[in-house]
């Protein structure tokens, strides 16, 4: 029984880790590309650990791009980040619990009209968003990055929703009998409940704003104010040479902040790690 | 310790009702009669769900709104965006449903939708289920899953992943070694859309994280009443982790059809639409056609086509959704 | 547990507005660091400048080693006018997309750098041609046919050339040793050049004549060949110019479709899984010829040195041993004004400078292309290596062969969509989906008239 128990365990932990290296594979290749010149990594693509090791390639790209270093465009990056994810958990927690909870004239309609709202392709919004935040003067500022998520993130406040949704009925009506506001019921009841949803919330809307570089296109300027992930684009050109290895140097870096946020609130997702676990 | 939680709100509760019972006692009618009609107007449900969702309302108004109906007015123009829109009527909506470039598009994208999204969310499933085992090292397995979810559609992913699928890549090599001659995936119609549909696959990681966020809300105590029942792991998913699931599975599959239909990165950066428009997705075409081509009326008819498109899909899930998705709200 | 999690989560929250503060006074003071290293600049300037103190704003795209050097550029300028600059640079398609929504708001760069696609951005550009008159915008030094490849057909200056090149045939001397084949010549025809891959692939390692079609180069080439008149595209670009001939076109269905399906030339599959020059079959050795634009050719030989392969420049091949060579000496990008601008005397400053001055374009090195001024040209070849100067030497050669002035410069509004759809047709015909190279060439022509209309009006 004890060997049987072992060989499966065994059997499982090979399948995961082999299956992880496959899903791997790809982003050490870039890892390692962080170290390569030109040559090898576009003329020997199945190589994945470099001949030499040319360290040159990242204080080459931290130097960033005519006297602006990716100093700044990491701190512009984490900054607008911090400020988005948490506009983003903020308003995705309050509209969620009135559209999951609260009986309203008009729930059924606005949440119609979120989820219409994602259905425009951004390509054919992006104009006309532009024009109303030019009239407003905030072309040239984080504004349009950061304080449009205080507003809502339709993706996270329908999902959002769905945890709400998910959480026993009878919690609230209790404290409802009990006389507690629907005020109170979300700040004592459903908001401490949330912690799975938020953690969620936090590590992906991290990296898809750290991601983002359409945004930052458009709305910041001024090399000074640009952000990692659109940096890395001005390195690679269509029509002049691109010098890759600094390039995913930079692109390697990248990985760091948005894998910290990661491994910072991934054990709170983990059963068994913390007592949080819902019981209803 | 959250079994505890109702007893504490009922205790908490209690002794606020017994001090607002005193508090009233005290105070003239006048000022109590006043106090409540404003607190039972803050405490209309109608109030108070317009106080939360105010964010959104309010964000509706000011960045959304405005935008959705320009671009349905451009949609009616002639708006080469270099020059100011001029008005076309309904030119733009006849010319797609006869422009055949547009019916491949829809065709490729829906082809794509159909395979990559179901493809998707049962990797991140299995995934988020078969990393809920590993107890300790399950952070670590669950990381190394998620990090290619962070590098995105970047130029480094587009070059491994085309050299991966590419003819002199290990994957064409396996297929040509069992016998089949010139296969190449990105020069084939019928096979270029496969490496973008794996590697949208290969992103799971987000509806993962969503999927194990879902998995840790379920209790315990389900699996092991199941348990002592003596219900088998086969059993014990579809009669529990399923129904339980279902909402988060819905959102899922909600969210992950509306990006499949507006798949976008993968093809612009790995196969530019070819070979032979066989990855001319609806959203590359869209791009092309307002930033390549300057026909940003064209690009609005079909954006506003295309929002009719996934609205009706939405749709039939949310009305068949009440026979599938549990709520245990609503139980 | 729980209390734990909300309490990170509230601390992250109150770091989120701590920091929110800090953005924006960290914003603010770069700005005022910007201003006050600006500031000194602008005293030492020549006092008999009036415009010093103005604000331009200029943007371009490109990679790296551009972005440094102009930024290097625009900082000297600055200096020694104390015209304000403000900067932008982007990558390729972000650079687009960033000036279609400028366009939009009407309010684009001062002054922008510009590719041959002008044509989709003729009404935001502000032609030139006072600014040269007044000889604000000098122009003694650019030869007259260089000033008016960025000419409009009406003779409105859309810009100046930041660097000049063409297209061009590489090739592989040692492939063509090996297999006993003669180097290209100027006579060379298309079906040469087929024979020569045949023979090259029959005879040596190489896998491909050549791994990758430039589907507009070999179409603008083959209808420039077919004659005097002849075009592609019109000289105005109001339409096709080949006169409904078809000729041209098809010998191109037949050669490059044809080797694609015999595999002397990639499949379109090979042909996208080549992101880059660099990862060209070409400098491996695997593959014996590639056409480029001229100004690639030195970092194409740095990439094919590391396998030990040299390359040579050589004409396109032609129709004819004896027809025209369907080539052209053309602007790889230019320097333009936006029609909004508000500071157009600074805007024609900054434009005159990139153009004509020697230590700007030392900065700049040439990077763009064969700079227009010949004074900067003379100073710049004096340093070049030698596969520079080969370069150099290879535009001059195709600037002086005298039916180049027949072949068109225009790529016209539709040109982006035109060049989409002959490569869906080359890929069809690879496909198969259509019997001879005649009937794929209709069938193109067909969709490219339609594709026009849609332009017209």
């Amino acid at each position: 029984m004890k060997t049987k128990r072992l060989i499966s365990d065994i059997i499982y932990h090979a399948f995961i880790i082999g299956l992880g290296f496959l899903m791997i594979y790809p982003v050490l290749w870039m890892v390692f590309g962080s170290f390569k010149n030109n040559v090898e990594i576009l003329q020997h693509t199945e190589r994945l650990l470099p001949t030499v090791w040319r360290w040159e390639n990242f204080p080459k790209g931290w130097a960033g791009f005519g006297g602006t270093s990716f100093s700044v465009f990491f701190k512009n990056s984490i900054i607008i980040s911090l400020i988005a994810t948490a506009g983003t958990v903020v308003s995705g927690t309050l509209v969620a619990y009135a559209l999951a909870r609260v009986p309203f004239k008009g729930r059924q309609l606005w949440f119609n009209i979120m989820i219409l709202t994602m259905l425009l392709p951004g390509q054919v919004i992006m104009i006309p968003q532009y024009l109303i935040f030019r009239k407003m003067g905030l072309v040239g500022t984080i504004v349009p990055l950061t304080l449009t998520k205080f507003f809502g993130v339709p993706f996270f406040i329908y999902m959002t929703m769905q945890f709400i949704k998910g959480l026993p009925r009878e919690l609230d009506e209790a404290a409802m009998i009990d006389g507690c506001s629907r005020y109170s019921i979300f700040s004592r009841i459903i908001l401490p409940l949330l912690g799975p949803s938020v953690i969620t919330m936090i590590v992906i809307q991290f990296y898809w704003v750290w991601d983002d570089f359409m945004g930052p296109l458009l709305y910041l300027n001024r090399p000074k104010t640009y952000t990692v992930s659109y940096a890395i684009k001005l390195f690679a050109d269509a029509t002049s040479t691109t010098d890759y290895g600094p390039m995913f140097a930079m692109s390697t870096l990248s990985l760091v902040p948005v894998f910290t946020i990661f491994l910072i609130f991934n054990r709170y997702l983990m059963d068994g790690v913390t007592a949080g676990s819902v019981k209803g | 310790m959250i079994c505890h939680c109702p007893d504490q709100i009922r205790a908490a509760a209690d002794t606020y009702t017994t001090r607002t019972k005193e508090n009233k006692d005290m105070q003239n009618e006048d000022r109590s009669e006043q106090r409540s009609r404003f607190s039972r107007f803050i405490n209309n449900d109608n109030t108070v769900g317009y106080i939360f969702a105010a964010p959104f309302i309010i964000g509706f108004f000011a960045f959304t709104l405005v935008p959705m109906i320009m671009s349905f007015y451009y949609s009616l123009t002639d708006y080469k965006i270099t020059a100011a829109p001029v008005w076309a009527g309904l030119k733009n909506y006849i010319a797609l449903v006869q422009d055949s470039h547009f019916l491949n598009s829809m065709l490729v994208t829906v082809q794509y939708v159909i395979i990559g999204v179901p493809l998707k969310l049962v990797f991140a499933l299995l995934i988020a289920m078969l990393l809920t085992h590993a107890k300790k090292l399950q952070g670590f397995y669950r990381a190394v899953y998620y990090i290619p979810s962070l590098i995105g559609g970047s130029v480094a992913v587009a070059l491994v992943w085309k050299q991966l699928f590419s003819s002199e890549g290990p994957i064409v090599k396996l297929i040509q070694s069992m016998g089949v001659e010139r296969f190449s995936f990105f020069g084939n119609a019928h096979f270029a859309f496969l490496p973008l549909v794996i590697g949208n696959a290969w992103q799971f990681g987000s509806s993962m994280l969503i999927f194990a966020a879902g998995l840790k809300q379920i209790s315990t105590d389900y699996y092991e009443a199941a348990m002592i029942d003596g219900a088998s792991a086969v059993k014990r998913f579809f009669s529990i982790t399923l129904p339980i699931l279902s909402p988060i599975i819905l959102f899922n599959l909600v969210m992950q059809l509306i990006s499949g239909f507006m798949t976008f990165t993968s093809a612009f950066v790995i196969t530019k639409g070819g070979p032979n428009e066989a990855t001319n997705y609806v959203s590359l075409f869209i791009y092309n056609n307002a930033f390549q081509y300057h026909r940003m009326g064209y690009a609005c008819a079909i954006s506003w086509v295309l929002l009719l498109i996934i609205a009706l899909v939405t749709l039939i899930i949310f009305k068949t959704s009440n026979n599938w998705v549990f709520y245990e709200s609503e139980q | 547990m729980k209390k734990k999690v909300l309490a990170t989560l509230l601390s992250a929250g109150m770091v989120c507005s701590a920091l929110a503060g800090c953005g924006g006074s960290a914003g603010s003071t770069s700005t005022e660091t910007a201003a006050s290293t600006e500031a000194p600049a602008a005293e030492e300037a020549p006092a008999a400048n009036d415009l010093a103190g103005t604000t331009i704003r200029f943007a371009w795209w490109g990679s790296q080693p551009r972005h440094e050097a102009t930024t290097k550029v625009v900082e000297q300028f600055m200096a020694e006018t104390g015209i304000n600059v403000e900067y932008e640079f982007y990558d390729f398609n972000g650079y687009f997309t960033q000036l279609d929504t400028l366009a939009a708001a009407d309010d684009v760069w001062d002054v922008f750098q510009m590719g041959n696609n002008w044509a989709q951005y003729h009404e935001i550009i502000e032609p030139l041609n006072p600014y040269m008159e007044s000889g604000a915008i000098d122009t003694t030094d650019i030869s007259p046919a260089i000033v008016q490849v960025t000419q409009d057909y009406d003779g409105q200056q859309m810009g100046l050339s930041l660097g000049t090149n063409c297209r061009c045939l590489v090739y592989n001397p040692a492939l063509f040793e090996q297999a006993g084949v003669a180097e290209p010549t100027d006579s060379w025809t298309w079906d040469d050049f087929k024979t020569a891959s045949e023979q090259i692939i029959a005879n040596t390692d190489a896998q491909y004549g050549m791994d990758k079609i430039e589907y507009m180069d070999i179409m603008t080439a083959a209808c420039a060949q077919m004659g005097e008149g002849y075009n592609f595209f019109a000289m105005d670009g109001s339409d096709f110019a080949f006169k409904d001939d078809l000729s041209g076109i098809t010998k191109m269905f037949d050669i490059f479709g044809g080797m694609m399906k015999d595999g002397s030339i990639a499949d379109p599959g090979v042909q996208n899984e080549i992101t880059d020059e660099q990862a060209d079959y070409i400098c491996t050795g695997k593959s014996a010829m590639l056409m480029i634009p001229s100004n690639k050719f030195v970092a194409l030989s740095e990439a094919c040195a590391a396998n030990g392969v040299t390359l040579k420049l050589a004409l396109l091949p032609k129709l004819t041993s004896s027809s025209q060579s369907g080539m052209l000496v053309r602007s790889s990008q230019m320097v333009s004004m936006a029609k909004s601008s508000k500071n157009k005397e600074a805007a024609a400053m900054l434009i005159d400078y990139l153009v004509n001055n020697i230590s700007a374009n030392e900065i700049l090195n040439g990077e763009r292309g064969v700079p227009a001024n010949a004074k900067v040209l003379s100073a710049l070849a004096a340093k070049s290596d030698e596969i520079t100067a080969q370069m150099y030497e290879f535009v001059n050669k195709v600037g002086s062969i005298p039916d180049t002035k027949n072949t068109t410069n225009a790529e016209p509004a539709a040109q982006a969509e035109v060049k989409a759809t002959i490569q869906t047709y080359f890929e069809r015909y690879y496909a198969g989906d259509f019997s001879t190279a005649a009937d794929a060439a209709a069938a193109f022509y067909e969709e490219a008239k339609q594709v026009f209309a849609n332009y017209e009006g």
